[in-house]
């Protein structure tokens, strides 16, 4: 049987920031963390004697990762966390290549470029039409990666100020609880560089805000998507530069915010 | 430094809620957010469907005293946030035309520029120099900067460093008791948070990135204090091109730097 299309490494670094529920949770995280390497060659009482915690608890606590036993976590989660050392020699090639001050550069003008296609490519008069939908939405749900709802959290200090309910909800629990409670009057945006709330099942949560007809928004750095699964839908950055995006998700995140504060009378 | 506590509350509820009626109680409260000062904790209890020690309960959890309390700072902080509506009366969307688009579009390039020619480039070698020798490292820092720097802690992962980010304030204390010399805290501060460190662990290595030439009051508690750049612009800009940047000198640490001299 194929495995899961989960990354258990990202899920688990993602319970770790912002879902640890007990000093025995915390104690498990932390010798896996710091065996991530080995971790499938530690056995559940080994993994017990090491954190102090029963066998109980470590069984408790990889429930909740989806459709796993121990040792399928343990299996899954060294191996996805082996997926992220591409990056090592992706780095050690550029470093072969370049001095640290030529990739600092690129690095620096890449993000002006981001910004500067934001700017050119930005279509005002749709951004006008998104902020008219925010204002006149019942509510208003902001979904995507952590980093992007933390640059637009701003957004929503401004918009709850502005009598607009605003959420963000970033633990994957309470962001399913609060969608049961949307209707069509209220509207989601989705912040997302490939064009889809990719978030553990994503597409479900997709699905259903679909089935509520409420209204929705993308703000994505891809053009090849499908648009008419959205109302609308903003550019920014570029399909390129698609890890500097998040200097332009601030440029967003100002003009709108002053956009909200111009109201038509 | 005076605590926005409606700023507070807001982001904590983001990151941190605990159970359904939580949540519950968290959209009440943000729907009813311009009245609270006047909604009472039975006609909550009644909205949110929660006993009121329910609420009571949560509200301690993020730090108040009590409801009252709750509600005075909530709403007081509430009250400053509420825009001058009046300021841009008649003044139609379509008003804020290009041109000002323009403008917030040129601050932050210059932003970029300002942070790109002010950086100092041996403090961050430095920085980087510490963080591959270290143990094991946690950020610590508001949640926008933890972001920014989530790309260096997977880098740090990457070569067998464990970088620890937790933003449930209650798991940050309790694992940070477990820190042992070897052990290394970075803080990155706001500009805006100049709050007593309330969590150091002395057995560790405390360091403090800063990107603001603003002085903490604070500052003299730190192992060593990291100024990378001299701005005073968009921080939070200036801080992710920092953590980027960071992340090709903790590379260059562990690999080796350029012209195909690689140590590993």
């Amino acid at each position: 049987m194929d495995r899961p299309k989960y990354d258990y490494y990202s899920i688990f670094l993602e319970l770790m920031k912002n879902d640890v529920k007990s000093k025995n949770e915390l104690k498990i995280i932390q010798v896996i963390f710091e065996n991530a390497e080995t971790l499938n060659t530690i056995d559940i009482t080994t993994l017990s004697k090491l954190s102090g915690c029963s066998i109980a608890s470590i069984s408790r606590f990889v429930k909740r990762f989806p459709q796993c036993t121990y040792k399928e976590f343990t299996h899954y989660f060294v191996h996805d966390f082996n997926k992220y050392k591409y990056a090592k020699s992706t780095h050690k090639e550029l470093l072969k290549e370049n001095k640290v001050e030529t990739l600092i550069k690129k690095e620096y003008i890449g993000a002006k470029r981001n910004l500067e296609t934001t700017f050119t490519d930005l279509d005002f008069n749709q951004l006008v039409e998104v902020t008219e939908m925010i204002r006149t939405a019942n509510s208003v749900t902001l979904i995507g990666a952590n980093h992007s709802l933390e640059i637009f959290s701003k957004l929503q200090l401004k918009l709850i100020s502005h009598k607009i309910p605003t959420y963000i909800f970033k633990q994957r629990n309470s962001l399913e609880m609060h969608l049961r409670t949307l209707n069509s009057d209220d509207l989601v945006i989705f912040i997302s560089v490939e064009g889809r709330y990719q978030g553990r099942d994503g597409d479900v949560i997709f699905e259903y805000i679909k089935e509520i007809e409420a209204k929705t928004v993308l703000f994505t750095q891809t053009r090849r998507i499908e648009t008419e699964d959205y109302d609308k839908v903003i550019y920014y950055g570029n399909d390129l530069d698609v890890n500097l995006g998040y200097y332009s998700l601030i440029l967003l995140n100002d003009i709108i915010e002053e956009l909200i504060s111009y109201k038509d009378f | 430094m005076e605590i926005n506590y409606y700023n507070d509350f807001i982001l904590k509820t983001s990151n941190d809620l605990q159970s359904d009626n939580e949540i519950v109680i968290t959209q009440k409260i943000i729907k009813n957010i311009n009245h609270i000062f006047s909604l009472s904790l039975t006609e909550l209890s009644t909205q949110s469907y929660s006993s009121p020690a329910t609420i009571i309960r949560f509200i301690k959890r993020l730090g108040f005293e009590s409801y009252t309390d709750f509600r005075q700072k909530v709403s007081s902080s509430y009250i400053q946030s509420i825009p001058n509506e009046v300021a841009n009366r008649g003044k139609s969307k379509r008003s804020l035309n290009i041109l000002k688009v323009k403008k917030f579009y040129e601050e932050k390039v210059h932003c970029l520029e300002s942070t790109y020619n002010h950086l100092n480039i041996s403090a961050l070698k430095d920085l980087a120099n510490q963080l591959v020798q270290a143990r094991s490292v946690t950020l610590l820092g508001d949640y926008h900067s933890l972001e920014i720097f989530y790309l260096l802690s997977i880098t740090l992962n990457m070569y067998n460093i464990p970088c620890y980010i937790f933003k449930q304030k209650e798991v940050l204390l309790e694992h940070l008791h477990t820190r042992k010399e070897g052990d290394l805290v970075l803080h990155t501060l706001s500009k805006m948070a100049n709050q007593h460190p309330y969590i150091f662990n002395k057995v560790a290595k405390n360091v403090l990135i800063k990107v603001s030439n603003k002085f903490f009051d604070y500052e003299h508690y730190y192992d060593k204090v990291y100024k990378v750049v001299d701005n005073e612009e968009d921080e939070y800009l200036s801080l992710q091109l920092i953590g980027n940047i960071i992340v090709y000198f903790i590379s260059a640490e562990i690999l080796g730097e350029s012209n195909g001299q690689t140590k590993v």
